[in-house]
């Protein structure tokens, strides 16, 4: 029998117990065994909806809120009361999520997850380590230097990021230094082309709410794309939701997790999973632009209409 | 709407290349107020806007884009404001080979960001091949400690390329700033 481990934050001990014991009923007619663990080794989080605060970002939360309360903006949501089927429902749309079938997500993918997390842990660590975290991959080593968010790598690797998917073998034991005679470069670079393997958003971010650039990446490392520019133009001005990005850019979903996963395991975004989304103009009343066709034109005239 | 608002200024430090990058994309010659340069420390070339640089770009419509640079020593600081007054945008271009660079860019944020509701684009030009990467990502590292996200990019206002895409992607945040309702 499978086991898997949940958290619970901020739930009275009773609502705790209820749940377990839901969980305990139905492990007999599954093949799964829930276990409540400390919230930082936990597959999944149970969370009062007040106390979102300060919870790991890599682990999927249900966030629980009363009845009579306008439902929460996040992905996964119990109202209370609810049923034992509900609870059991949501847990496995998680697992399935987190653990998608080998036919419909690429290898590469399910087999890069963990050390994506350890790569995110690495940039977002705060305050940012000293030194170089070596990262070995099928193409060659990537010495991550977190305080700058760079990385070091010869010219060959550098240029096999381009074509060659790249699946990270194992992460060592931070360095003083690099190597000497290797090139500098962006982290946004190879996470970039580390997030063009993911099929959809990472795990920690799809019950996120609003995402927000803390800094631009360093673009000019990748070709000149309007769509990269507009996302980062979006995400930079204030807090946004995925639904939002997807309204405002007309850019593909694909694109947008893309470089929404880049941009989180590079330490360059912010997230919430608890505040209201910003209030932008519907689709169906667009904003009053100022400047009107103007941009279009001037786009026009200096060769940049896409 | 009025045509006449449409307008976006190069700012930067003497010999940042403001001129060079107006002439790049203008229809017309920039049209330029120049004169000896008689403060050689602060640059080293023989001319300089002492007042404004002025080029346009005919766009349908009878509309217009106006490009304004703005003289480079700080003593015209105070015109400035004046020439940033209904602005879609600004471009600030930096020496990357000046030890100044971070001292001048906190000048023109403090001149320009407008709690970053004046969209901002940053240039940096005559950087040392050998420590582009270096003085770029120490360059963005200051602006994230100073939680401004602006974008930044190595330039070289001779190749129009580079100041195209300055240009798009001023662009991008004078749309972002419609597309959220966010006055500019």
């Amino acid at each position: 029998m499978e086991q898997r481990r949940i958290a619970f934050v901020g739930l009275e001990r009773h609502t705790i117990r209820a749940c377990l014991s839901m969980l305990g009923i139905m492990a007999n007619s599954a093949a799964v065994k829930w276990q409540e663990c400390a919230v930082d080794d936990a597959d999944v989080l149970m969370v009062d909806r007040h106390k979102t605060a300060n919870l790991p970002n890599n682990v999927p939360r249900i966030i629980v809120h009363p009845g009579t309360e306008t439902k929460p903006s996040t992905r996964y949501t119990l109202s209370r009361p609810f049923r034992a089927m509900q609870l059991i429902e949501l847990l496995e749309t998680i697992h399935e999520q987190q653990h998608p079938t080998p036919v419909e997500q690429p290898k590469p993918d399910a087999d890069c997850l963990p050390q994506w997390q350890h790569i995110t842990d690495i940039t977002c660590q705060q305050p940012p380590q000293q030194g170089v975290v070596p990262c070995h991959t099928n193409i060659g080593t990537f010495y991550i230097e977190p305080c700058t968010r760079t990385f070091y790598a010869d010219n060959n690797t550098i240029e096999q990021l381009e074509t060659t998917p790249v699946v990270v073998d194992a992460i060592h034991e931070r360095l003083a230094q690099a190597p000497s005679n290797l090139l500098q470069k962006p982290v946004f670079l190879l996470t970039w082309h580390l997030a063009s393997q993911v099929k959809g958003l990472l795990p920690c971010l799809t019950d996120v709410t609003t995402f927000h650039l803390k800094r631009w990446p360093y673009l000019t490392a990748l070709p000149r794309s309007r769509d990269r520019l507009t996302l980062c133009a979006l995400l930079s001005k204030k807090p946004i939701s995925y639904h939002q990005l997807n309204q405002l850019t007309q850019c593909d979903s694909s694109t947008i997790d893309q470089f929404l996963n880049a941009s989180l395991i590079s330490g360059l975004l912010h997230t919430e999973t608890a505040a209201q989304p910003v209030q932008v103009a519907s689709p169906h009343k667009p904003p009053k632009k100022r400047f009107g066709n103007v941009i279009r034109s001037l786009r026009f005239r200096l060769g940049l209409s896409s | 709407m009025d045509t006449s608002e449409f307008k976006l200024l190069f700012s930067g430090p003497m010999g940042a290349g403001k001129t060079t990058a107006i002439n790049a994309i203008s229809d017309t010659p920039c049209v330029s107020t120049d004169t000896l340069n008689t403060n050689r420390d602060q640059f080293d070339k023989a001319f300089t806007t002492t007042a404004l640089d002025y080029g346009q770009i005919a766009l349908d419509d009878n509309n217009v884009a106006h490009l304004y640079g703005t003289p480079g020593q700080e003593r015209f600081q105070f015109m400035w404001p004046i020439l940033a007054r209904d602005a879609a945008g600004v471009v600030v271009l930096l020496n990357g080979d000046d030890d100044r660079m971070l001292a001048q860019l906190d000048l023109y944020l403090e001149a320009f960001w407008q709690n970053g509701s004046l969209p901002l684009v940053i240039g940096v030009g005559r950087l040392p091949e050998a420590q582009t990467d270096f003085l770029l990502t120490h360059l963005m590292q200051h602006l994230e400690k100073k939680q401004m996200a602006a974008p930044v990019f190595p330039v070289d206002v001779r190749r129009k390329d580079d100041v195209l895409m300055l240009i798009d992607t001023l662009l991008c945040l004078v749309e972002a700033n419609e597309l959220m309702a966010m006055p500019n």
